[in-house]
């Protein structure tokens, strides 16, 4: 048994993957070939059920772009939330196969932090790409009175944008679309991570 | 091919280049390119009685016309006309400024996390946050906070409220607006305008 492996675009733009298991077709010629031919019809029909019960969806949440630059995320800016934001960097490094790291005089900025002071929007953060250096922005009004915790969640989840994840709803994982206090990243976190960039 | 042939070739190729970029810049000229602005909202939006809480206003409005477009920090936002039909939280009457996240710039559309930009004669239950500094209404892009009223131009006033009064999302926020939660950053900075306990006290 193995499986082939698609890629789709959905209605919101979301990337996800389909796996179509498939039995290996010598066992079926196998089984059909000593089969009663009045079974034939009914074995079709219990096979192609488990079959389409083998439909695995694997949804992968992705932008279809990032500021990663071969192989790293060079960035520059400051942040007054230097803990937290040294912390988010250190929760997508552990996986290891991106380099998120500081911009020296050397290297191409691929990304720049900044706080800004918005007290008339409803978000904490947002990233935006741009076909030179991306900007992600902590909006200090929300961010101010949080918890170190929900400052972490908001600069690790901004930074899973840049490393080209996109927002979703499902609860228990940092690139949830609404703000949290979780700090360690979710299956769906490290599924979409290693859809894009390797396990 | 002469040479004047080529001048004339020229020239025209030129003004041709100035013509789009001028209509771009001045966003006449809309190409058919999105580009989208990742954020991450507050907590609990999904909340009617959070949503209320974090709006200073929510309110049922007409779009007038759109009134300009700014880009804040290199980003674009969009200026709208509004006439105010009724209201859910707050007391605003006449035709106010509203501010939407996102638009167009150079002839490319910024859109926060999708969310489309509002019509000129459509109707809509808008959630608002006051911006002092331009004595604007921004609305927020999140799907909780606006909801459709009528995109029929051709209704009166009267006809509208009576949609509004009758709709169902408006009567949840009414009786959220009673209920609402407000933002721990609001109360801390002494920002929680129209509030129901402010306006409400016994």
């Amino acid at each position: 048994m193995g499986y082939f492996k698609y890629r789709f675009e959905n209605k919101e733009g979301h990337y996800y993957t389909k796996k179509v298991l498939f039995y290996n077709l010598s066992i079926i010629q196998l089984i059909y070939s000593t089969m009663k031919k009045k079974y034939l019809i009914v074995a079709t029909f219990v096979i192609s059920f488990f079959c389409s019960v083998g439909v695995v969806y694997a949804t992968h949440y992705i932008l279809g772009y990032s500021s990663v630059d071969s192989g790293e995320i060079r960035w520059g800016g400051h942040t007054t939330y230097s803990t937290p934001w040294n912390k988010a960097i250190a929760t997508w490094n552990a996986l290891g196969k991106i380099n998120i790291t500081p911009d020296t005089i050397y290297t191409y900025e691929d990304l720049r932090v900044k706080g800004v002071d918005r007290s008339w929007v409803t978000w904490t953060g947002r990233y935006i790409y741009s076909i030179g250096t991306d900007t992600i922005q902590l909006n200090r009004y929300y961010l101010d009175s949080d918890r170190s915790g929900e400052q972490q969640n908001t600069a690790t989840h901004e930074l899973g944008h840049s490393l080209g994840l996109d927002d979703h709803e499902i609860y228990g994982n940092i690139m949830y679309y609404a703000q949290t206090s979780q700090t360690a990243l979710g299956s769906q976190d490290i599924d979409d991570y290693g859809y894009l960039w390797g396990y | 091919m002469t040479k004047k042939l080529i001048l004339k070739l020229a020239v025209s190729s030129l003004l041709i280049i100035v013509a789009v970029a001028v209509a771009l810049h001045a966003n006449l000229l809309k190409l058919p390119i999105t580009k989208q602005i990742h954020v991450q909202f507050i907590p609990g939006l999904e909340d009617d009685r959070i949503m209320v809480g974090a709006s200073h206003n929510v309110f049922i409005g007409k779009v007038i016309e759109q009134t300009g477009s700014m880009a804040i920090e290199s980003y674009p936002s969009t200026l709208f006309a509004v006439e105010i039909v009724s209201n859910i939280k707050g007391d605003l009457s006449g035709i106010v400024t509203v501010e939407q996240e996102g638009g167009y710039q150079n002839g490319i559309l910024y859109s926060l996390e999708g969310d489309s930009l509002i019509t000129p004669g459509s109707t809509y239950m808008f959630s608002a946050r006051y911006n002092e500094s331009k004595n604007w209404y921004t609305i927020s892009a999140h799907s909780n906070g606006r909801k459709l009223i009528s995109a029929d131009k051709s209704l009166t006033t009267t006809e509208l409220l009576s949609l509004a009064q009758n709709d169902e999302k408006v009567k949840k926020l009414q009786w959220a607006y009673q209920n609402e939660i407000l933002l721990d950053a609001d109360v801390i900075n002494n920002n929680t305008k129209n509030s129901y306990q402010s306006l409400h006290k016994e």
